[in-house]
Formats: structure tokens, C-alpha cells, sequence
């Protein structure tokens, strides 16, 4: 099978970043999955309507009530960086490098 | 005190007995931990302080007759996978590994409501993807058959917790097999339940639409207990839903219809995993059980399915982990984790979505019209395992493919949401060490007592399950 995908670009997607020994590791081994799972194609679904939920539920509902949340100093506790009652992030509008 | 074979009724007899406490049976279980645990590397962290203080509760509730339930002051091991609040919960990946979770999963909740003791949390592949726990960040567990063997995952720490005797009862959880595979690998009873029977609210999540929370023991009664104990509709997981608890039909247990799929039993088995499989059936025919040959045409397509829809679901997961909220950054993701996010991302990204992930929901669904069809003929469906017993550690590290195709019999109950179980049903001889074997009994949705059913006669009329690794 050819490949279809560049896994630089697929890295970037993910949000993760690869030494390049790895992106030669990856390739091959994707394509070999891939590779596997083509035998999909083999079935005959005849467009067949998919399952949203496997059970079986529909319209889940529970009570509006209003329940206690967890406190703030709990929800920050496993945080790296923290401002008051905030987490603290990197900057989005800025090139990420500086 | 032989730890190996301790059961909840048996336990709780011995407790009222005055033969020994629950505080004395824990700390018994610590001895043997600090004993077996650094070779086995099956537990990665311990609660001894708080398990000592719940097991002199729960032996204070005694005496006067107030124990919560049947699970009171029994000591249990939880993959650690599921968050317990205020206990290092790192799903064996080195980017959870100083996470300390602000909240319990709902199970952890009803484990302590019913005064369950937690003894510690297990070793499983990091994030729970893997066939082996050879995953996991902080290292290999051993199957305790045979230390240079895996044993089976993901939930092999927990599997070898109950295999060695380091705990009565273990939770696990299983999205391909991850119950049943370490199970059938160690010799153990392990239950995946229908999906949404359990809570998953606490659980790292994998794939979202097949994580299932179950039991591990060393008896099918065992885990029936402890699921009684845990299911349910939980309002913070609305896939979750109530199953009506039959009443028990002692005789039907004996007379059920099983199916067993030709697709199941090919030349792909172990042949002697297959004769311990072809002795178990003869077993439950002999013993009032029809038996009826059936076929499930799509489920060769069920671990392709699997590997679109899971590593979707696994890509969408993990995107939380950014290292903002809590965790080490991204780079810190293991190999395996990698590669599923990348596949995930694959195949379901623009131009690629309808060729995979749109027709593996398609095929899904044929997988699950299979299950129907059977379970108009059969009550129940019979095969094995895993397609081999514990593999030798590294062997199938280098080779992705052949590690998920661990799975190939696991998996079609995934995405048809169908419980299932691993029961011992013998051993094979490998380098003249004895490796055991499980027997799979699959059911059709909400089926889930019908499965424990059959699989608690199985343990009445044979002692497979008794069998354990000579440790002691």
C-alpha cells in the first residue's frame, strides 16, 4: 500500500512532537496497520445505519439540582502553573518560540 | 495462612469464626506483598496506613453484627487507572506521575461504602493499551506461572495480584480484553461487564465507547459480589444504566443453549489451548449443557473495527493531556500512546474519515447483528481466550500488529457491548512450567447473570480455579 499520510504532518495534527528516528519507526508501522485494517473494505455494509449508543439509550436525562462543585484549591492542586484562582497558560496569539 | 485460594464467603466465615480479623488478614497481605511484590512488580503503590484503619473498623462493625455489607473488610487491589481521591493514581504513564486525583471514581465510592479494604493500586500498559502491562512506564509485570512470561493485559497487575495471592478480590478494566486476557494468562476469574453496567465516571478514559469497569477473583462468586457491589446508574456517567437483579434460577443454569463459533476455533489457536477448550465443552455437555455450532461471519472484521474506533476515541482522550490542568507535557507520552493518537488522528481526519472511521461504525454494527442472530439459537457462546497461554516477555514487543492480534478474541465483544468472562479451564506444559488457560462465556446485553451463572456451575463441577502458581 502506498502511503497516504506524511507523519510529520500527522505529528503536528496530534499535537506531538518526534525525533526523526521515530518518524521512520512510526511510518512503517502505521503503514502496516493500515495495511491490517484495509480488509475492512471487504464487508458489505451497504451504507448500513451506525449506532449512536449501543445499548440503546436515548434522551438520558437527571434532576436540575444544583450540586456542590469541587473547591478551587483541589481543581489547581495538580497544576504547574497557577495564578490566584486561575490556571496559567502559554500565550495563543504569539508565536509559541518566543 | 495460605493466601492463595481466600474467598469472600470463606473469609468472612473465618472472621465470625474468630480464626482471624480482617486488620490481621491485611496486614498478612502487606507480609506477602513485601515478600513477592518486587520480583512480580504488580502493585505500584500501597495504602497500607488507610487499609490498617479500615480493616479495625470493619473488624469493630463485626462483633455487634454491623457489617455493611458482604464485602466489609475485605481486602481488595484497584488498577490504577481508576482515581481514588487523594492516592496517586497514574495510569502506568510517566505523565501522570505525580497526579493525585482531587475525587474518587464512583466505584472507589461504593467499594467504601461497603467497607471494602483498598490495599493498593496496580500495574497495567500505560493507559491501558497493551496485551502484556510491557507498556507500562514503570516497568514489566511477571506472570507469576512463569517470570519470564507476561501476564497478559492490561489489567495484568491486578490479574497477578489475585494469581500470587496479594489480594481476594481486584477491579480491572477492560476496552479489547484488557479483564479477560490477563485473566485467561494467569489463571483467574475476570468479568467484563455489559457496557454501561458500571460506572465509568473516574476511570481514564481510553475509548469511551467500550471502557467497561469490572471484577477480578479467584471464583466467578467472587466476582459476582464485588459487581453487585459496583453497578448501577450513576448520575455522572449517563451511559450507565440499572440491571434487574434476577432471581437466581438455580436449574436453568444447568440447561442453557451454548453456541460455539467455528470463527473462534481455528488453526490460528494453540492447538493444546484448543483441547483444554474442546475438554471444558465436553464438560459443560456432559453436565446438561446443548451445544450448538454457530457462526459470527463479520467478527474477523471486529479487531480492524476496533483499531479505527478505539485509536479515534484514544486521540480524542488523550488531547486533554496538555500538562495545563494536570501531568507532565506531551513528550512525556510513551510509544504506544503515540502511535495510537497518530493512527486516531488518521483515521479520522478530513478525506480519511468516511474510507475508516464511517465504515468501521458501519461494520460495528454488523458485528453486533452477528451477536443477534446467535443469541436467537443460543443463550450463551462458548470459545477461548486468547488464541495462545502467557508469551515470553519481548517477544512481541517489536512487532505492534502481532501484540493487538492478542486480542483478536476478546475484542468482537467490545463493540457489540456484550458482558463476558475469563474462567480457568486447565493448563498447558510450556519449558516444563504449567501455564493456564481460560475458557470465554459471552451473553447478550444485560445478560450479565446469566454469564456469572454459568460460570460459578462451571467452578461448582470442575476445580480448574483452584489451580495456582506454586509461590509459596
Amino acid at each position: 500500500m502506498s502511503k497516504k499520510f506524511q507523519i510529520d504532518h500527522l505529528a503536528n495534527l496530534s499535537n506531538l512532537k518526534l525525533r526523526q528516528k521515530e518518524e521512520k519507526k512510526y511510518t512503517s508501522q502505521i503503514v502496516k496497520i493500515l495495511e491490517y485494517i484495509e480488509s475492512l473494505h471487504n464487508a458489505q455494509t451497504d451504507n448500513r445505519k451506525i449506532i449512536g449508543q449501543i445499548i440503546g439509550l436515548k434522551n438520558v436525562w437527571r434532576k436540575d439540582t444544583v450540586r456542590e462543585s469541587l473547591p478551587v484549591k483541589y481543581v489547581l492542586d495538580n497544576a504547574k502553573n497557577t495564578h490566584s484562582n486561575f490556571f496559567k497558560v502559554g500565550a495563543i496569539f504569539e508565536n509559541r518560540d518566543n | 495462612m495460605n493466601l492463595q485460594n481466600l474467598t469472600i464467603s470463606q473469609i468472612q466465615k473465618d472472621r465470625k469464626a474468630n480464626k482471624y480479623s480482617s486488620a490481621s488478614l491485611t496486614q498478612a497481605y502487606f507480609t506477602a506483598i513485601e515478600k513477592y511484590n518486587s520480583k512480580l512488580n504488580a502493585y505500584l503503590a500501597l495504602c497500607k496506613e488507610q487499609a490498617i484503619v479500615k480493616a479495625r473498623a470493619s473488624d469493630k462493625r463485626l462483633a455487634p453484627g454491623k457489617l455493611r455489607s458482604q464485602l466489609d473488610g475485605i481486602p481488595i487491589a484497584i488498577k490504577d487507572v481508576i482515581c481514588t481521591k487523594g492516592v496517586k493514581t497514574t495510569a502506568s504513564s510517566n505523565i501522570l506521575k505525580n497526579f493525585i486525583p482531587p475525587y474518587s471514581a464512583t466505584v472507589i465510592e461504593k467499594l467504601d461504602q461497603a467497607g471494602a479494604v483498598i490495599l493498593g493500586k496496580t500495574n497495567l500498559d500505560a493507559f491501558a493499551h497493551g496485551s502484556s502491562t510491557e507498556n507500562s512506564d514503570f516497568g514489566v509485570t511477571k506472570n507469576p506461572w512463569d517470570m519470564g512470561r507476561v501476564p497478559g493485559g492490561s489489567s495484568g497487575g491486578s490479574a497477578v495480584v489475585i494469581s500470587a495471592g496479594l489480594a481476594t478480590i481486584a477491579l480491572g478494566s477492560d476496552t479489547g480484553g484488557s479483564i479477560r486476557h490477563p485473566a485467561s494468562l494467569c489463571g483467574i476469574t475476570g468479568f467484563k461487564p455489559t457496557y454501561g453496567a458500571v460506572s465509568r465516571y473516574g476511570l481514564i478514559a481510553m475509548a469511551s465507547s467500550f471502557d467497561q469497569i469490572g471484577p477480578m477473583a479467584s471464583t466467578a462468586q467472587d466476582a459476582r459480589i464485588l459487581f453487585d457491589t459496583i453497578s448501577g446508574k450513576d448520575d455522572k456517567d449517563a451511559t450507565s444504566f440499572d440491571l434487574d437483579k434476577p432471581i437466581r434460577q438455580s436449574d436453568k443454569k444447568k440447561n442453557f443453549t451454548i453456541g460455539i463459533p467455528k470463527e473462534f476455533i481455528t488453526d490460528d489457536v494453540d492447538p493444546d489451548v484448543k483441547k483444554a477448550i474442546e475438554n471444558a465443552i465436553t464438560i459443560l455437555e456432559k453436565n446438561g449443557a446443548k451445544i450448538k455450532e454457530i457462526s459470527l461471519p463479520h467478527a474477523k472484521y471486529a479487531l480492524a473495527v476496533y483499531y479505527i474506533i478505539q485509536t479515534t476515541e484514544v486521540a480524542s482522550n488523550l488531547a486533554r493531556f496538555s500538562g495545563v490542568h494536570f501531568g507532565e507535557a506531551r513528550d512525556q507520552f510513551g510509544q504506544e500512546a503515540k502511535r495510537r493518537i497518530m493512527l486516531g488522528t488518521f483515521v479520522s481526519s478530513a478525506g480519511y474519515a468516511d474510507k475508516y472511521y464511517q465504515k468501521a461504525q458501519e461494520v460495528r454494527v454488523l458485528v453486533k447483528e452477528d451477536f443477534d442472530r446467535a443469541f436467537k439459537k443460543v443463550d450463551l457462546i462458548v470459545g477461548p481466550v486468547a488464541p495462545s497461554p502467557a508469551f515470553k516477555i519481548g517477544e512481541k514487543t517489536g512487532d505492534p500488529l502481532k501484540m493487538y492480534l492478542s486480542d483478536i478474541l476478546t475484542v468482537p465483544v467490545n463493540p457489540a457491548g456484550l458482558p463476558a468472562i475469563s474462567i480457568p479451564c486447565g493448563t498447558v506444559e510450556r519449558n516444563k512450567k504449567d501455564l493456564p488457560v481460560g475458557l470465554q462465556i459471552i451473553g447478550p446485553q444485560k445478560a450479565d447473570y446469566d454469564v456469572l451463572d454459568l460460570a460459578e456451575y462451571f467452578q461448582q463441577i470442575t476445580d480448574f480455579h483452584l489451580l495456582k502458581p506454586n509461590l509459596y
